[in-house]
């Protein structure tokens, strides 16, 4: 199956607004997210053939996007811890709504989602917001049905403890 | 409950990508489009071998062919000979007039026979007995110290043992 390069940018154009912000989940960073983005698009763009014969470029786009992302993370917590902490800075994840107790909600779940582990926050994130099914997930990140349903109980269990004061107190 | 909370969970919308996140990364793809169009004009030789129109194979035979001629030139200069090649030959006369060259050479070195063919010419009657229970051999006690080499001096003497030095002191 060939591959048009000039498509890539309908595929930027189409798939950017979902990868952003899983990457940002990831990062919990705004700008090394925009780095990620360009270093994702532009190795597209230079080595065409990694496109052939993909079949869903939307699992695909996401499994390079967590790829870049994993290898990030090493690297920035063997260079920098400093700079790590700084990643756990509050972040803009979610809009924001209209209802305050829903906003004080947002703000709480980005943060408890910074929380988790990389590897559940990315299963977490695929299954809630991007509504893949965990066999999904499961191939787009290269890992199996069973550890990505573990990887996201986890971490929905421990989202559970650390919003429960909130969701009491809200409810 | 779960199903409850992740619904909870999943009703928070994510942000967007800001549009001018899209925008910088269609100039990015556009200028590397770009990049790759004028790698692309430029004529194949040139960035195959720098800036020659030699391909590499080429480059690699006239290299090969170069170092043979290097050889063969350092070989037929140095008269150097091939292993396999034909060997020195040398007449029964010619090893005869060697070998008294070379007895005196000896001689004038004030030496009685050469090092390297040294045996023992003494009848068995005048050799000195046999070591017993392994002990060490004793030497005449006239071959320990002699006379004074002209040529080697006293470095020729066999070395004195210290029970020997101290007998002598």
């Amino acid at each position: 199956m060939n591959w048009d390069p000039s498509k890539l940018e309908d595929l930027c154009r189409l798939h950017t607004p979902a990868l952003f912000p899983f990457l940002l989940n990831l990062t919990r960073n705004e700008a090394d997210t925009r780095d990620l983005l360009q270093e994702l698009f532009v190795s597209l763009a230079r080595h065409p053939d990694r496109m052939a014969g993909v079949r869903v470029p939307r699992a695909f786009l996401f499994r390079l996007a967590h790829n870049l992302a994993m290898d990030y993370l090493r690297s920035r917590n063997s260079r920098d811890r400093a700079h790590e902490a700084a990643g756990q800075a509050r972040i803009d994840l979610f809009n924001l709504p209209a209802n305050p107790d829903d906003i004080a909600y947002a703000e709480a779940l980005s943060a408890a989602l910074g929380e988790l582990p990389p590897d559940q926050r990315a299963v977490v994130h695929l299954k809630l917001w991007e509504g893949m099914t965990l066999e999904s997930i499961g191939q787009t990140l290269e890992i199996s049905p069973n550890t990505a349903a573990s990887r996201y109980r986890y971490g929905l269990e421990k989202l559970r403890l650390l919003l429960r004061p909130l969701y009491e107190q809200l409810n | 409950m779960n199903d409850e909370f992740e619904q909870r969970l999943a009703r928070h919308a994510l942000r967007a990508a800001p549009p001018e996140v899209t925008a910088e990364l269609i100039a990015a793809l556009r200028v590397q489009r770009a990049d790759t169009r004028t790698q692309a004009s430029v004529p194949r030789t040139l960035t195959d071998s720098g800036d020659s129109g030699l391909s590499a194979a080429v480059w690699r035979t006239l290299g090969l062919l170069w170092a043979g001629a290097l050889a063969m030139l350092c070989w037929s200069n140095l008269g150097l000979e091939s292993p396999s090649g034909p060997s020195i030959r040398l007449s029964p006369e010619q090893v005869a007039e060697i070998r008294a060259e070379r007895a005196a050479l000896w001689e004038l070195a004030n030496f009685q026979e050469s090092p390297t063919e040294t045996t023992d010419r003494t009848q068995p009657s005048q050799r000195p007995p046999e070591p017993k229970d392994g002990a060490r051999p004793q030497r005449p006690r006239s071959q320990r110290s002699g006379p004074t080499h002209p040529i080697l001096g006293d470095l020729h003497r066999p070395r004195i043992q210290t029970s020997e030095r101290d007998a002598v002191s």
